[in-house]
């Protein structure tokens, strides 16, 4: 049976499952396309690298903004921020840091950094960084996606079109619904063809979250005060909601949305959390050991 | 005369993620537990797969059970190879112990009698384990706080000749080393003049401790505690008798110090191996 002989009501539905069908084809073919058999070399020890490449700059921007308060470099006010008394721009080394103490030399909303130029000019390093690694899309990548949505787009038209034609022919002019569907459709395919990462991106979110797992298991367990990188670090592959205990609670008031995003147990917005403790993890050369670790009553680990 | 290129790295554990990822210009390699991820799911093994990409990795066994008569499981010899063809380490290694027997898992490395059959046996594992992963693995001698009952050699011996009948490399483990032969009142050093020098290709480095009553007491290797000296000796006496390149490897399993001690350890291996090699260099100029 040709589909396009269906009346009105049914080659709507038709076409909503075809739409469906295409779209979801388009997915698929992106994310094959784009995801490489091989993992990038990238700075996995660089915070601020994997803050942008979980959330971009505003993601930088916050996990900057409380790791300074932590070190006691910027002095938070309810929903205001200043540089402390003591600190200079000077005293940091990464840019993005020595920008945001510039920016909050008199105060202010901390949502003014999220609308100024300078900051976002700190983070181009990260972006370059990321698209040279293809975890962004760079432009070779954008033509790709630009190529498989003309071609959806194509087959997405060239069905409606020709209903309507068919349509028009016999005396029929209640196209309309099938115009806004062809639209509709269209709009969604745009949208899942150019998603902020590539698909090498939302994995290699998913492998730096598996690897610095067990950071988030001894979330509460951080010291703050800026002794050391692990809060930062927690901060920026989890989100600055992960930070957990009281020493940490101006995170989640000053980025209060933050905590729904990467709070709580394992669901994340931001591309999973990956599995904190893997089936088997002895995280041991010891064996499968005695009943609960090595080292013990069994005559240590042997290995 | 071309410098030796060694490697000196830490066991990947969770806990040390950043610590390591953060020294990766001080730490050359990173050795993680296969095990781990035989049946890890799909996104944890690519997440090593992306650990490989940045630092040079190697894959240790713990439940092979390479040295034993009985045939080392097929499906496990099929786990570590899917595992190599994933994340393409740079070796892989193995233990020279037995671990389960009639279908009883021990739950240890057990050293087992150092026989003839025990020999031949675990010969026919490492054939088969390089047959089906496409590489053979290295070898390493395990700690024990009883002398396996059965012997008929000693362990320089066994190992010695497991070594030269297989393709198998030596990962000298030297603390397991140490241990025994504290335990066992022989001599590590003769030990090392009498394994087939050329085929020791990694070290494992840890630490222990003392158990047992006052009068009969063992030093027991537990990966809990700081390299003891004795066991930089023996590197550097590795160091003075081995010319090939050597991946050197500190175990530490729980009770972590800062990553800046871990990391002094690695430094004070370098100095042995360093001091070994120019004693050698001295030697035969």
């Amino acid at each position: 049976m040709n589909p396009l002989d269906l009346a009105g009501p049914q080659f709507l539905l038709f076409y909503t499952f075809f739409a469906a069908v295409v779209i979801a084809g388009l997915v698929f073919w992106r994310r094959r396309a784009e995801l490489s058999n091989s993992s990038p070399k990238i700075d996995l020890s660089d915070p601020y690298l994997i803050a942008y490449l979980r959330g971009g700059e505003k993601e930088v921007l916050r996990v900057a903004t409380v790791t300074l308060i932590d070190r006691g470099l910027l002095v938070r006010t309810g929903r205001q921020i200043q540089r402390a008394e003591n600190a200079s721009p000077d005293s940091v080394r990464r840019p993005i840091e020595q920008a945001l103490l510039k920016k909050y030399a008199r105060g202010g909303e901390v949502s003014w950094m999220f609308e100024d130029n300078g900051l976002s000019k700190a983070c181009e390093p990260y972006d370059a960084t990321l698209r040279r690694a293809r975890l962004l899309p760079d432009e070779y990548v954008n033509q790709r996606r630009l190529v498989r949505l003309v071609i959806a787009s194509f087959v997405l038209c060239g069905v409606g079109f020709t209903k309507v034609i068919i349509a028009l022919d016999a005396g029929r002019s209640n196209v309309g619904f099938l115009i806004v569907l062809m639209i509709a459709s269209l709009v969604v395919a745009t949208a899942v063809s150019f998603p902020r990462l590539t698909e090498s991106g939302e994995a290699m979110i998913e492998d730096v979250q598996s690897l610095y797992s067990g950071l988030r298991d001894r979330a509460g367990l951080l010291n703050p005060g800026g002794a050391g990188i692990e809060p930062m670090m927690l901060a920026a592959v989890f989100g600055v909601g992960a930070l957990a205990g009281p020493s940490f609670s101006f995170a989640n008031g000053l980025f209060p949305d933050q905590k729904k995003r990467t709070g709580g147990s394992c669901g994340s917005g931001d591309g999973g959390c990956g599995s904190s403790g893997s089936s088997c993890s002895s995280g041991s050369s010891c064996g499968s050991s005695c009943g609960g670790g090595c080292g013990g009553g069994c005559g240590g680990c042997g290995g | 005369m071309m410098a030796v290129l060694d490697r000196f790295g830490l066991g990947w554990r969770r806990k040390l993620a950043l610590g390591i990822l953060s020294n990766l210009d001080r730490i050359d390699i990173v050795e993680v537990i296969a095990d781990d991820y035989f049946r890890a799911p799909r996104p944890e093994r690519r997440a090593l797969r992306t650990l490989a990409a940045q630092t040079p990795v190697t894959l240790h066994g713990i439940s092979l059970g390479m040295a034993s008569c009985v045939p080392v499981e097929t499906k496990r010899l099929d786990q570590m190879a899917r595992l190599c063809d994933e994340v393409r380490p740079v070796s892989w290694s193995e233990h020279l112990a037995f671990v389960r027997g009639g279908g009883v898992e021990i739950g240890h490395l057990a050293a087992p009698p150092r026989s003839e059959a025990t020999v031949d046996g675990a010969i026919l594992n490492l054939r088969r384990a390089r047959s089906i992963v496409g590489v053979a693995p290295e070898v390493e001698n395990v700690a024990t706080l009883i002398d396996p009952p059965g012997s008929d050699r000693d362990e320089a011996t066994w190992v010695s000749e497991i070594v030269r009948q297989s393709e198998s490399d030596l990962l000298l483990d030297l603390h397991n080393l140490h241990a025994n032969s504290t335990n066992f009142h022989f001599d590590p050093v003769d030990y090392i003049a009498r394994i087939p020098a050329d085929r020791i290709s990694a070290i494992h480095l840890a630490g222990g401790k003392w158990t047992g009553r006052p009068d009969a007491r063992r030093l027991l290797d537990d990966h809990l505690h700081d390299v003891p000296d004795p066991v930089y000796q023996l590197l550097e006496e590795v160091g003075a008798r081995v010319t090939n390149p050597l991946t050197v490897i500190l175990e530490r399993d729980g009770n972590f110090p800062p990553i800046e001690w871990l990391i002094e350890q690695l430094d004070r291996a370098r100095a042995a191996v360093a001091r070994g090699r120019a004693r050698h260099r001295a030697a035969a100029a």
